[in-house]
């Protein structure tokens, strides 16, 4: 049997980089706000200070939707071990709200995130166009012929005087 | 479907059901029975109190609007 080279066996694990020793992530450390008005009294003097609050108002002019940018802001908090999950689930309701106010206050039309979700029954112009296209891509002959194909119209039959005589002969 | 847990979060947190105020028909004679005068029991749940921060702010942000 072939002797391996030394340096194989050195090589990671596969899916070691995804993996770590417990209790070395963050998230997997007791958290450090552990009720929601401790992870409010975090967010609301954040949201309201110089550095994040015109960041916030450029986001709001973008067209962000407030409920994405509260969903992010306590995902981050949540990978830095300042609150559990369930927590900053509570606290999202109340972030967006204040958000709304920061908005308000500076009279940006901003987009809450509440509209309508998308119906994914119906399908949209640009799906069917988009499809169109692609059959026009693998099919191009049969679509080109069908196109050249044009029907002619059928001639209309005149109405010809027929001859009312007693000896006229009749087609 | 896959939608926004904070979209979840706020529309299902019935501020407004809450804010609605029930105005009932107090009996005002002296046998009447004074239920009214009881204390509400107020519940100190997470969800509840959030709810009341969220109702504040907006209550808040409306007088902003109205100027």
């Amino acid at each position: 049997m072939a002797k391996l080279p030394s340096e194989i066996l050195d090589y990671p694990i596969p899916g070691q980089g995804m993996t770590a020793e417990v209790g070395s992530r963050p998230w997997q450390n007791p958290p450090q706000y552990t009720t929601v008005e401790q992870a409010l009294e975090f967010y609301i003097p954040r949201l309201v200070s110089d550095d994040v609050y015109e960041s916030l108002l450029d986001s709001m002019e973008l067209g962000i939707p407030l409920t994405v940018m509260a969903d992010s802001m306590q995902s981050t908090a949540v990978m830095q071990g300042l609150h559990t999950i369930d927590v900053g689930i509570l606290a999202m309701p109340v972030i967006i709200e204040m958000l709304a106010y920061i908005g308000d206050d500076a009279g940006i039309e901003y987009n809450l995130g509440m509209d309508k979700p998308i119906d994914e029954d119906k399908i949209s112009d640009t799906k069917i166009a988009l499809a169109i296209k692609r059959m026009r891509e693998k099919l191009p002959e049969e679509l080109d012929k069908r196109d050249d194909v044009t029907e002619e119209p059928e001639p209309m039959e005149e109405d010809v005087p027929q001859p009312s005589g007693l000896m006229a002969r009749r087609v | 479907m896959d939608i926004n847990p904070a979209y979840k979060a706020y529309t299902n947190l019935g501020i407004a059901e809450a804010t609605v105020e029930t105005t009932s028909n107090k009996g005002m004679g002296l046998l009447s029975p004074m239920r009214n005068n009881r204390p509400k029991e107020k519940s100190d749940e997470p969800r509840d109190r959030v709810r009341q921060y969220v109702a504040r702010i907006r209550k808040a942000r409306e007088q902003l609007k109205d100027g």
